[in-house]
């Protein structure tokens, strides 16, 4: 009897969430739907002012189209032959609380152990990392090669991982952040891409490790979902991942090589680089090689909670996108036509976006004495596709609070990359 | 390339793209069906400001509930009945202000000051009844119209409408808002219409249905008008016939009205002139206009015009007859006490009447007017000889004793109108400083009909001047004395008063007018006794 009513009870839930996710697919659908229509019957006030016309339009359907090439995004199979030797290398600066978890995840992944070895780096650290990592040492060292470099004095993430790389004896790089935490099947996941000899970093999918703590790390979380599943499997599908996030990403030791020494000493505008690393050198590799994304390398990092932290990588993240965005386009068109494409609406989009913004929201009211809600109902309409995609995937996780959060947030930091323009000379990294 | 074209994957992206390509096409059609061609974005702004302006209005107007608007006076109603009732003109209801269109803020205002004054709407029907003479309608009712047909005389207004309580009428251009090249995001679409006509607070008349636009002849390509014009015909290289512009006038009438009554099963009752144009300024007016006047009305029983000076009162009478009806145009820059300030002007004035500084209701009729320290100034034209005032709300007045206190500054001749009807219907006594005449204008047509001279003085300073009719006898006086007197058989049974000045330089003519005062025909005895005598 029991049995029975425990099988019934199970028929119910699964009847339940089926109607559940058919009825939320049948939203995101609704959603576009909506989107569409609204553009659709904007198309006459094209002609009224051709510049905001065309960049509803546009981005539209760059959005659109990022879910439509995610869609048709190839996952391929492990292959067990295939099993290059590989070195993880994690730079360091006052990250005594993580970096042990860090690096003794390395030692339970499900890859060979014998084919493993690690480099970690002190970067001048104030606090116990140094500890941490010799103490790490000692627990696992006997499973897996590690080695500690220390640094009394702090060079900078570049220089850090550059000497991991120098010293790296393996085939495969993978770069772990020190506040980021891979799971077992991660390995094998990004390695599996190398077999094609094309391939000269792959990007992991990295998930929000913090996600619970408040509204803010919510709100990453669907970012950083949806930033890898949808955007980066849409560039994916051309080869061409125009970031491999320094979070969790593995690239081919023989090519990092050949530009080491041009990443590790990059100027812009007379002064070093000394942020944007991991876009920096995925530049450098999809100039002559492919990268791409692995949905299945899962990993997890630790975002900022707090609101002034959060301002400042997105200012960090802003400028570096403007640098390396300017040296990728000098390149890219040679790519894939969609892919080109892509990029270059997705930079004519960035840079349009806050005229769009102070139009709609300051020169538009000011002169017809009207409220901005169609720009408004616009915007929080593409992050509500975003949340919805997010919740059907990811499950209940205050998913709407997090649109609404992302809506905010988009609006009030939408001065970021016009800031980020005009203080690009500023390379400090303000605190982390 | 790491891509997954599976027959399975690109079967299901298809028929996604597929279904919602259909939906959203076919929602446009819809919509386009509904309410027109036009963004969707502001037809659904015009319903939030619809519905936002509802409830605004709602707390505006003091009223309980928005959707049911039971209101609450705060100026109770005379109880008497109108002698008089103005049609009011408005086109659209715009959001900023602008030259052309009232702004919404004027216009809420406008009603909500008339409401709280005791004006109320009535409908198309009672005005027709009451010009007919046969319903009596309270003080201070009022027609509200709307003429073109625009979303922007709509979605603005109505909300107004509902939470004050008012009707309105709105005419549309046929061609427009009906049929197959109707419906775009500037004129209303039939469903809105019909919409509106099922709220029960709008009621539609037409506005013609080609009469809206800009014609052409040979020699002015596309500044005429349709009503007024006999057009050039291009295929046949020269000017319509008296004949072929008659069938265009009745075919824009007829056409009309025909396609309103069967697009909404209403009987449409009015129709109004676009531009208020009649063929009152046309190059061939003198049979254009009565045609026209005249065949408008074998279609519809009302036919509204914008007033202009000389036209006499800018409200329609009890009784008025006949089926032309006046309009006063809300102009955009009136602000709620410009209006309710022309409404008042235009009141009926009672006997016995006493000007008080001249400020209610004294009407140019040509030249043009000065007010100064309560007296009134007279002056012409740069190339005319002569000017004029009426009072408005003086016409409905039958037999009276009227006196003007001028000083004669520069004039040949000051003449007193009186039984005023328009320009072309009157009485006057003209004084001159050697002879006074009693002349009766009839359809234009002056003729003098009684001329006499004297010999008395007549100071520059603060004369009395005095006309009196009584039936049909109309007598002038110099102060207490009597200069002439006649029976003048076509008068008019009513008229008001007005003042002229004339002077034969062109330009030269000059009247101050002190005071007027008007009495009853009874007590001319006894008021004439009190006069000075010069």
């Amino acid at each position: 009897m029991n049995q029975d009513s425990q099988k019934r009870e199970r028929v119910y839930i699964r009847v339940w969430e089926y109607l559940e996710t058919i009825s939320l697919w049948f939203l995101f659908f609704f959603i576009i739907y909506i989107i569409l229509l609204i553009k659709v019957a904007a198309l006459d006030d094209i002609n009224n002012n051709i510049f905001f016309g065309l960049y509803s339009l546009i981005i539209t359907v760059y959005i659109l189209s990022r879910f439509f090439l995610a869609y048709f995004h190839r996952k391929i199979p492990f292959d067990e032959n295939y099993q290059p030797s590989v070195t993880f290398v994690v730079p360091a600066k006052d990250e005594g609380d993580n970096i042990a978890e860090t690096i003794r995840r390395f030692a339970y992944v499900d890859y060979p152990l014998n084919k493993i070895e690690v480099v970690a780096i002190n970067d001048g650290s104030s606090d116990n990392t140094l500890q941490e990592m010799l103490r790490i040492k000692e627990e696992i060292g006997d499973k897996i090669n590690i080695t500690v470099v220390d640094w009394k004095i702090n060079r900078g993430k570049r220089h850090g991982m550059a000497e991991g790389v120098s010293r790296a004896k393996n085939e495969i790089i993978i770069f772990i952040d020190s506040d980021s935490f891979i799971d077992k099947n991660c390995v094998k996941h990004l390695i599996k891409y190398f077999s094609d000899p094309m391939v000269g970093a792959v990007s992991g999918h990295t998930d929000v490790f913090n996600r619970d703590t408040n509204l803010l790390t919510q709100m990453q979380a669907v970012r950083y979902y949806i930033a890898f599943k949808v955007y980066k499997a849409a560039e994916s599908i051309f080869a061409n991942v125009t970031c491999c996030p320094g979070c969790c990403s593995a690239y081919r030791r023989e090519y990092v090589f050949e530009f080491l020494d041009d990443w590790l000493n990059q100027k812009f505008l007379g002064g070093q680089c000394t942020f944007g690393d991991d876009r920096s050198l995925t530049n450098f590799i999809i100039k002559k090689y492919s990268a791409v994304y692995s949905p299945e390398a899962q990993a997890h990092t630790v975002v900022p909670d707090k609101f002034s932290k959060y301002v400042r990588q997105q200012q960090r993240w802003k400028k570096s996108w403007i640098r390396e965005t300017l040296i990728a386009s000098t390149f890219m068109w040679k790519k894939n036509i969609v892919a080109a494409i892509s990029f270059y609406a997705y930079v004519f989009l960035a840079i349009s976006s806050p005229i769009v913004f102070v139009r709609a929201l300051f020169w538009v009211p000011y002169t017809t004495s009207t409220l901005p809600l169609e720009y408004l109902f616009g915007l929080f309409l593409m992050l509500l596709l975003h949340g919805l995609y997010y919740r059907i995937h990811v499950g209940k996780r205050s998913w709407f609070l997090a649109v609404i959060s992302f809506w905010f947030n988009t609006v009030i930091l939408m001065w970021q990359l016009p800031w980020a323009l005009i203080t690009i000379k500023d390379s400090r990294w303000g605190t982390r | 390339m790491y891509q997954d074209f599976s027959i399975q994957k690109l079967i299901k992206m298809g028929s996604l793209v597929t279904v919602l390509c259909v939906t959203v096409f076919s929602t446009i059609s819809i919509k386009n069906v509904y309410v027109g061609n036009g963004s969707i974005f502001s037809h659904m702004r015009l319903l939030s400001t619809n519905q936002i302006a509802s409830v605004k209005q709602g707390l505006a107007a003091g009223v309980g509930s928005t959707f049911n608007a039971p209101y609450i006076q705060i100026h109770q109603r005379s109880g008497e009945e109108a002698k008089s009732i103005p049609v009011l003109l408005y086109h659209s209801v715009v959001e900023g202000p602008d030259e052309k269109s009232v702004w919404i803020k004027n216009f809420e205002q406008q009603m909500l000051t008339l409401k709280r004054a005791g004006w109320q709407t009535v409908t198309l029907t009672d005005l027709k009844l009451f010009i007919n003479g046969k319903k009596k309608l309270p003080d201070k009712s009022f027609v509200l119209t709307f003429d073109d047909g625009a979303e922007k005389s709509y979605y603005p207004v109505d909300p107004v409408l509902k939470a004050l309580g008012f009707k309105a009428a709105t005419f549309v251009i046929t061609k427009r808002s009906i049929g197959p090249e109707s419906g775009t995001t500037y004129y209303l679409s039939e469903t809105e219409l019909r919409g509106m006509l099922a709220s029960g607070r709008w009621e539609v008349g037409s506005h013609g249905r080609e009469a809206h636009g800009n014609y052409s002849t040979s020699s002015s390509p596309g500044t005429l008008r349709f009503m007024s014009n006999r057009l050039w015909l291009p295929e046949l290289r020269r000017r319509e016939t008296q004949y072929e512009f008659e069938e265009r006038i009745k075919k824009d009438f007829a056409e009309s009205k025909h396609d309103i009554e069967q697009a909404f099963g209403t009987t449409v009752l009015a129709y109004a002139f676009p531009f208020g144009d009649f063929g009152q300024n046309s190059d061939e007016r003198e049979y254009i206009e009565p045609f026209v006047s005249a065949e408008v009305g074998k279609h519809y029983p009302l036919a509204f015009y914008q007033v202009w000076a000389g036209k006499g009162d800018s409200f329609n009478y009890f009784g008025q007859g006949g089926h032309m009806v006046k309009r006063i145009e809300v102009k955009p820059e009136w602000s709620a006490e410009e209006l309710m300030s022309v409404l008042e002007n235009a009141q009926p004035k009672q006997i016995p009447y006493t000007s008080s500084g001249f400020s209610k209701g004294w009407r140019t009729l040509w030249g043009t007017v000065e007010h100064y320290d309560s007296l009134l100034r007279l002056s012409p034209a740069a190339s005319s000889a002569s000017a004029a005032v009426f009072l408005e709300g003086s016409q409905e007045w039958g037999d009276y004793l009227f006196r003007a206190r001028v000083d004669w500054e520069r004039a040949e001749s000051i003449s007193l109108f009186v039984r005023h009807r328009n320009n072309k219907n009157y009485s006057a006594c003209a004084f001159t400083p050697t002879a006074v005449s009693i002349q009766n204008t009839v359809n234009g047509a002056a003729n003098t009909v009684i001329k006499n001279k004297h010999e008395l003085h007549i100071p520059r300073e603060r004369v009395w001047l005095v006309a009196q009719v009584d039936g049909t006898t109309v007598r002038c006086y110099l102060g207490s004395t009597l200069l002439a007197e006649a029976q003048v058989d076509e008068l008019a049974p009513t008229g008001g008063i007005g003042v002229q000045v004339w002077h034969p330089t062109v330009g030269a003519a000059q009247l101050t007018l002190h005071e007027v005062r008007v009495a009853d025909s009874k007590d001319a005895v006894e008021i004439l006794s009190l006069m000075p005598s010069y």
